[in-house]
């Protein structure tokens, strides 16, 4: 079989420094739950094959959160399906490995898969208009989940439901689980699409947007919900989010997501502290946050998001990056680690002088070495 | 909003119902005015027929003037849609017993065979189309398609006389011709129904399961079937529990026209498979110049055929509302 990328990489991801042996292995007991590997996926489509996510590695132990931002159509969706396994077989291909709890899931069969779907990994969607079966009622989708996984009888399952619909606040639970999803608003949605999800007490749930499709008022409900049953409960969480601000106070690691590549990663406050990739800095720069000053101007990122498909020789993010030299147009730059357990893939780390002496020469130049104009009052605010 | 739909619909559909019930009425109009010209079509004199070859020509004359075989087509059309309209489908020449009661003896074969036609349709066409659906690209569906697509061609008679051969005349496992009647035998009448049952299903099967399949193709992109996948739960209640229903209105629609179909196809096939239902009936009507009988006979498979079609049409509006919107 071709390979999908090449594997001298190592994985991309924080370990906490108390969970991993001097030999660098996970240590005894506190093994984390789920380990990817230098994970990829690629479609086979009408237009040739997608090599939509590549070199993706991340650790995450039992109980934590790790957030995963980025622009739209970084592979952020891809990521979270493949580590489920929930993207239709036909045509995609995965490379490397996913553990969870120390079980391969790309090569389990899809019998195995079944028993943790639902049971023990779970995944919450991005629009809850959608991801609710139309002829279905509220309660035979919420028992189903339930009755797949636990001996229960009808009764007992609807007993449960009723309670899980309590759980994720739902007024009058037992006429809701009576009613059809199109009688219902999307936040209400989305919190039975919560109650799905954690309705068999899951050790790892995936949150893919959770909330993008909802009103800005029931964003926060949602979320906080989500971080009250997985606190409760003990889950380990994913977040998905384009959104930094979401994230920042929700998760403990961090990946920022750039054209199928996880570009950088580590504890959140330390990445959003102190970016060490220009993507992420600049990902920053165009976020709003309670921190700056009313009246900031965001700066969007120049240019177009590369598309995962596309081959460049260098960083896939040289072409929108103003710190860009030579280098990084002919060097794909290697995964890089910190000692504090954080990671970036950037020939120019945003802590070192080399950086800010290639952001002089191209404002002296006026243009990067990608070509992309730079100009002194765009950078005042960001360096 | 879905209430504001109806009622911006329903005056445009009841404009439709009366257009198709005057349709209705205009094809039975011609099809019992059809009828009315058989007597001027079919080769020989009825009156001959029924008053025997030695019968001297006032005999023949009066039998005649009796059936009224002189009289011009508008008149006959009426007399007869007259005596019809009460029930009276009037008598066999060649039985001398009432058409009606004819009919209804031969009745039940035929209805069997549309019913058992059917079923077998939709318990091969919907889990086959399912499948393909759930595996498309895989070399299952592709011999699926192949499968279907080289049936679509094939006419349901000629399907029969290829079973016919092969497990009735060939192995021996089914009856070539013999009927048996449901309260003489019930295994007897299942393995008589089957092999003429299935030649009209195998059709109804190709034409079917690729439409379903396409429909399921669409469904399964659905992110409520990814939510339903992430549960956990088997393949077989993915596809039965959550994807055959919003996948299942051209197939509904298709079944409709199916059962229709399945009963023109199963008066051809009585002839296949010599059967005593309508077909075989229909035949002796015309071997014997029986005039009333083929009459009788025509208009009323016409009326199942026009009535089936109308059902379905009614059936399409009420799933969807684009139908009613053309
Ligand atoms: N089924 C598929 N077939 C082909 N390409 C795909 C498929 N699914 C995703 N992709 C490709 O993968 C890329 C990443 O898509 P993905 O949905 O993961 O982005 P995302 O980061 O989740 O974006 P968003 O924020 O908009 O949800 C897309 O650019 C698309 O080209
Ligand atoms: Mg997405």
């Amino acid at each position: 079989m071709k390979r999908l990328s090449r594997r001298s990489t190592p994985a991309l991801g924080h370990r906490p420094p108390e969970q991993t042996a001097p030999d660098g292995r996970p240590s005894g007991t506190s093994a984390p739950l789920l380990v990817v590997d230098d994970l990829a996926t690629e479609f086979a489509t009408p237009g040739g094959p997608v090599l939509a996510l590549r070199n993706a590695g991340l650790v995450l132990p039992q109980g934590r959160t790790l957030g995963v931002v980025g622009e739209s159509g970084s592979g952020k969706s891809v990521l979270v399906r493949s580590i489920m396994r929930l993207l239709r077989s036909r045509g995609v291909r995965h490379e490397g490995s996913v553990r969870f709890d120390g079980e391969e899931l790309l090569t389990a069969s899809n019998a195995r898969m079944r028993k943790i779907w639902g049971d023990r990994i779970a995944m919450v969607f991005q629009d809850p208009m959608t991801t609710l079966h139309p002829n279905h009622r509220i309660g035979f989708q919420i028992t189903e989940a339930l009755r797949e996984h636990l001996p229960l009888s009808p009764d007992e399952a609807q007993d449960r439901a009723l309670r899980l619909l309590e759980s994720v606040a739902i007024p009058e639970p037992a006429r809701r689980l009576r009613q059809y999803p199109h009688e219902m608003s999307g936040g209400m949605r989305q919190r039975i699409v919560i109650a799905i999800a954690i309705a068999c007490a899951p050790d790892l749930l995936l949150a893919d947007e959770p909330t993008t499709a909802l009103d800005v008022t029931v964003q926060a409900q949602v979320l906080d919900l989500l971080s009250l049953h997985q606190s409760r409960r003990g889950m380990a969480m994913i977040l998905v989010s384009h959104d930094l601000a979401v994230v920042s106070s929700r998760t403990d690691e961090l990946a920022v997501m750039y054209s199928g590549q996880i570009v950088e990663s580590g504890p959140t406050a330390a990445v959003l502290d102190a970016p060490l990739m220009p993507y992420t800095a600049a990902l920053l720069r165009s976020t709003p946050t309670v921190d700056k000053a009313p009246g900031t101007r965001l700066h969007t990122i120049p240019g177009e998001p590369l598309p995962p498909e596309r081959r460049v020789t260098g960083c896939r993010f040289a072409s929108r990056c103003r710190y860009a030299v030579e280098r990084c147009l002919t060097t794909e730059p290697p995964l890089a680690a910190t000692p504090g357990g954080r990671g970036y893939r950037c020939h120019l780390p945003l802590d070192g002088t080399a950086a800010q002496e290639a952001l002089a020469a191209n404002l002296a130049r006026g243009r990067t070495a990608a070509g992309l104009a730079v100009t002194e009052t765009d950078v005042v605010r960001g360096a | 909003m879905k209430n504001g739909l109806r009622s911006i619909a329903a005056p445009r559909s009841a404009r439709l119902l009366a257009f198709r019930v005057a349709r209705l009425a205009a094809v039975l109009l011609i099809v019992t005015l059809g009828t009315s010209l058989l007597i001027d079509l079919v080769p020989g004199d009825p009156a001959v027929a029924i008053a025997g070859e030695t019968a001297s020509d006032a005999v023949i004359a009066a039998v005649r003037e009796q059936y009224g075989f002189d009289q011009p087509i508008l008149q006959r059309w009426w007399e007869w849609t007259a005596s019809v309209v009460t029930g009276d489908l009037g008598e066999s020449y060649s039985t001398r017993r009432p058409v009606t009661t004819l009919i209804a003896e031969r009745l039940p074969v035929t209805i069997e065979l549309t019913v058992l036609a059917m079923l077998f349709t939709v318990l091969v066409a919907v889990p086959l189309g399912l499948y393909a659906a759930y595996r498309s690209g895989s070399w299952a569906d592709r011999a699926i398609n192949a499968m279907t697509s080289a049936l679509i061609a094939v006419p349901s008679f000629v399907i029969g006389l290829v079973l016919v051969l092969a497990f009735a005349i060939g192995t021996g496992w089914f009856p070539a011709s013999n009927w048996t009647y449901l309260d003489e035998s019930v295994p007897g009448n299942l393995s008589a129904a089957f092999l003429p049952a299935l030649s009209l299903a195998l059709v109804e099967i190709a034409i079917i399961t690729p439409i379903l399949r396409a429909d399921a193709v669409a469904t399964l992109e659905n992110d409520y079937i990814a939510l339903a996948r992430a549960k956990g739960i088997g393949t077989a209640r993915l596809l039965f529990r959550h994807v055959l229903r919003p996948s299942s209105i051209s197939t509904t629609t298709l079944l409709g026209l199916a059962l229709a179909r399945l009963f023109g196809g199963a008066i051809v096939i009585e002839f296949v498979f010599n059967l005593p239902g309508l077909g075989s009936l229909l035949i002796t009507a015309i071997r014997s110049n029986d005039l009333l009988l083929m009459q009788g006979l025509v208009a009323f498979i016409a009326l199942i055929y026009v009535v089936a079609n109308f059902a379905v049409d009614l059936l399409l509006v009420k799933l969807d509302p684009r139908v009613a919107a053309e």
